[in-house]
């Protein structure tokens, strides 16, 4: 799901720079120094879960939990994510310099819509995290496809959207295991959001 | 994962300031995706490649490097060639530039402790959670791949069953709750030292004539848009 450099015009990545940076700038000037440390270590989870990978459809696919970071985290998950994707594209070449605000811009939006569906009141908890979890994964996979075909890679590639349904369909039934761990076992981090 | 943090040994360009070297990476892997020619990504994959040789990189690294580029670029450029055929130059395009930018990034990944960078983005004003928050990442990412190694161990000496065999969700929350275990005591152990929210880093040198150059040589890259 990381859009290396060169694929997308160079505007868009200019642009999804700009949009990146300023979400992150607005977003980090409400975190208080106590919360920074928090994000960083979050973070670095983050980057360690993803180098966890799973085969799928004679493929394998790593682990993103966008949607589990926007539940624990809400809006400061877009700075956590970007900094993830940062050394992801530095270390292991996922993604690239370039493109990174536009890989921050799709997943940080997911993590983001994550974080509205988990607040949605009425529904059971597990539910409320399966959804946030498929939605943090599969957000961000159509506006990488939108981007592609807008960008005039052709509307085969929206074949790559059903792939990733059962890459958001696993994402979500972790996120809502996840959910119901930490309800157990540490109920405040639901709550700190 | 350690390996993946260290720069390469006897990389030509480790003694630069990081502030050039991530402006020139940025600005030449710009300069690559503008390309709209053939002949002009050419001429830059050629001073590209000849940055790179004069890195001391081994070629083994810089293949290495490429490879994990591949299975995505393929894939585009397998799409923009069924899409345009015949004209495969678009999917020749994509990929030379993805190559191209993972040349620059090669470098600079290859040169540049990752203290080293974090300091440059500070000093280019990258806003401070940003720069905190990779701080942390790097500081911590490889402890927590040893808690994740401790807790796969603790868990295979109980139960004995293969990981395929047990729920992933609670295994990753268990990684979560600890760090998040982790983040309060290091917050409450910064707070007390003092911390504002900005790391300290130490006062900005001045670029020296060898930083302008590298940076600037990384520029040039744009030249081929205009004459290739």
């Amino acid at each position: 799901m990381h859009i290396a450099d060169g694929i997308l015009p160079p505007a868009w990545c200019l642009a999804g720079h700009a949009i990146s940076l300023g979400a992150v700038a607005l977003l980090g000037r409400r975190v208080e120094p106590w919360e920074v440390a928090r994000m960083g270590m979050l973070s670095a989870t983050s980057f360690v879960v993803s180098m966890i990978h799973f085969p799928l459809l004679g493929t394998s696919v790593h682990l993103g939990l966008f949607g589990l970071m926007g539940i624990l985290l809400g809006g400061r998950a877009f700075p956590v994510i970007f900094t993830t994707l940062l050394f992801q594209a530095l270390l292991f070449q996922h993604g690239g310099l370039l493109s990174l605000g536009m890989n921050a811009l799709n997943m940080g939006l997911g993590a983001l819509a994550a974080s509205l569906l988990w607040r949605t009141p009425g529904l059971p908890e597990t539910v409320r995290g399966g959804v946030a979890g498929f939605v943090g994964t599969y957000l961000p996979a159509l506006l990488m496809v939108g981007e592609f075909q807008a960008a005039g890679y052709g509307k085969g590639f929206a074949a790559i959207a059903a792939v990733y349904l059962a890459v958001a369909a696993v994402e979500g039934v972790l996120t809502a295991t996840a959910v119901t761990f930490v309800r157990q076992a540490k109920p405040a981090l639901l709550e700190s959001r | 994962m350690s390996g993946a943090f260290s720069p390469v040994d006897g990389c030509r360009w480790a003694d630069l300031d990081s502030r050039a070297k991530i402006l020139g990476t940025m600005g030449g892997a710009l300069a690559i995706s503008a390309a709209p020619t053939l002949a002009a990504l050419g001429l830059q994959l050629v001073a590209a490649g000849a940055v790179v040789a004069g890195s001391r990189l081994s070629l083994r690294w810089v293949l290495q490097r490429c490879a994990l580029v591949t299975p995505f670029a393929a894939m585009m450029a397998a799409f923009l060639a069924f899409e345009r055929a015949p004209d495969y130059a678009p999917s020749l395009l994509v990929l030379g530039k993805a190559y191209g930018s993972v040349l620059l990034l090669g470098i600079l990944v290859a040169s540049t402790p990752v203290p080293e960078l974090v300091a440059g983005l500070q000093r280019l004003r990258v806003p401070a959670v940003l720069v905190v928050t990779a701080s942390f990442t790097y500081r911590y990412a490889q402890l927590l791949e040893q808690e994740w190694g401790r807790m796969d161990r603790a868990r295979l000496s109980r139960s004995g069953r293969t990981p395929r065999q047990v729920a992933w969700g609670p295994r990753l929350a268990a990684l979560f709750v600890r760090s998040w275990d982790r983040g309060e005591r290091v917050a409450a152990a910064m707070t007390a030292r003092g911390f504002t929210g900005r790391l300290p880093v130490g006062p900005a040198q001045a670029l020296r004539a060898g930083d302008y150059a590298f940076a600037a040589g990384l520029l040039l890259l744009v030249l081929p848009l205009f004459f290739g």
